[in-house]
């Protein structure tokens, strides 16, 4: 697995946190567009150790809460259950084919999505239906399964790093 | 048991614990410190969309512009007879001694960053209550209602845009004067719940503010009925609105003091 400097990661989830705050919006399909954010997360669970990991969840989290409006911390800790999942079990779960792919960024989403819901739900902000979740976060997770493949092409690039050679 | 393994569950028991007992408002705190960091490169990277944006439809633009100024110039016209008839509404007010309507104060502002989350709709503006936008403070556009302020600081506030899931507003149909509750999708449509069975909505017609409510006035348009949806054993009417506001390409907003 590789090494990267805390810097690097935090610049890139940064970068790709104005690329979601930014371009995403003008991507939208029917109000729905990607979560760059938590693909980089998921990447960087796969392709590092835990230190780079909890250092990407934990950037990507606080963007995430602060450029939306669920309870403070519920993303920083759902990135980083997420990712510290992904990272232990990276080779049972991972194959290099782009419908794996796909699969893990819906699955990620939807995972995501739980987290967020019941945390809303816990924190009564009154969500309390599951309209929502089914009318935003199964055409969410689509969207961004269907552009996860790109997202860690791109990402495999700027990171020099390739998938099949650290799983 | 392995005391490693059982500290991510016990952080996320903790968190539940804290966000379950204390109220929104102290969690969220440190939101808005995050915000004020990050509010320069939030503006800078929304402008520079924004500018790349204008760039790849300049030429719509142009055209656009040129249907502006026409309409400007019959609203022109128009807005000297509505003048006329202000001055002719006050003098009868008087005469029948009838209660002064409040003229509210609208204060211009920008729009920082927009939600990062499908979960949610909401925008960041640069006003706060420094320039006195405080919680539930109404925000309009051009085209009708935009929502409500969520939480301010003294710099910046959080509005909660008519299409969040969170949001409800007392609307009405303007020709039929259908009363139902709008309901926020997270997409870019709404819905007018609990419309009567036998109601007299039709697609087309506009809704607008019922001003049954202690935050939005009466009359602001809210959008379109495009479609009517009847369930089959269902107590009531359910219309989809399309917002008059394309949150889309929102850039500035009028917050109604």
């Amino acid at each position: 697995m590789y090494r990267i400097s805390a810097i690097a990661i935090i610049l890139l989830v940064v970068y790709a946190g104005l690329i979601q705050v930014g371009a995403f919006n003008y991507i939208e399909i029917a109000g729905i567009k990607p979560d760059l954010l938590l693909l980089i997360v998921v990447y960087i669970s796969l392709a590092c150790q835990g230190p780079e990991t909890v250092k990407a969840a934990i950037t990507a989290g606080i963007i995430k809460d602060v450029t939306s409006s669920a309870v403070f911390g519920s993303y920083v800790l759902s990135f980083l259950v997420l990712g510290l999942l992904l990272n232990y079990h990276q080779r049972r779960f991972y194959k290099e084919k782009i419908l794996a792919r796909i699969m893990f960024g819906f699955c990620s989403y939807i995972f995501i999505a739980i987290f967020i819901f019941g945390f809303d739900a816990i924190a009564q902000r009154g969500i309390g239906s599951f309209y929502p979740f089914f009318n935003v976060a199964i055409k969410g997770a689509l969207y961004t399964g269907i552009v996860s493949p790109l997202v860690f092409f791109v990402a495999s690039k700027i990171l020099r790093i390739r998938l099949a050679h650290v799983i | 048991m392995n005391i490693k393994k059982s500290i991510p569950v016990l952080v996320i028991i903790l968190y539940i614990a804290l966000i379950y007992f204390s109220p929104p408002k102290y969690i969220d705190k440190p939101k808005f410190l995050f915000l004020r960091i990050a509010k320069l490169p939030l503006n800078l990277t929304h402008t520079f969309f924004r500018n790349i944006n204008y760039l790849a439809h300049s030429k719509d633009m142009i055209q656009e512009n040129k249907c502006l100024h026409d309409t400007v110039d019959a609203l022109t016209l128009q807005l000297s007879q509505y003048k006329e008839m202000d001055q002719e509404n006050t003098r009868l007010r008087k005469l029948l001694n009838f209660q002064k309507v409040s003229s509210s104060k609208l204060i211009a502002a920008g729009i920082i960053a927009k939600d990062s989350s499908n979960f949610s709709d909401t925008i960041v503006i640069n006003q706060g209550s420094r320039h006195k936008i405080t919680q539930d403070t109404v925000i309009v556009a051009e085209a009708g209602l935009v929502g409500r302020v969520y939480e301010s600081s003294s710099s910046m506030s959080r509005v909660i845009l008519i299409t969040d899931p969170n949001s409800r507003v007392s609307a009405v149909c303007s020709r039929s004067r259908q009363i139902g509750v709008l309901f926020g999708t997270s997409s870019n449509l709404c819905e007018l719940r609990y419309l009567p069975l036998v109601t007299d909505v039709l697609v087309g017609d506009e809704i607008v503010t019922s001003g049954f409510s202690d935050i939005y006035p009466k009359g602001i348009l809210i959008g379109h009925v495009i479609k009517i949806i009847r369930e089959q054993r269902g107590l009531s009417l359910t219309a989809i609105v399309a917002p008059a506001v394309d949150f889309t390409s929102l850039e500035e907003v009028l917050c109604i003091e």
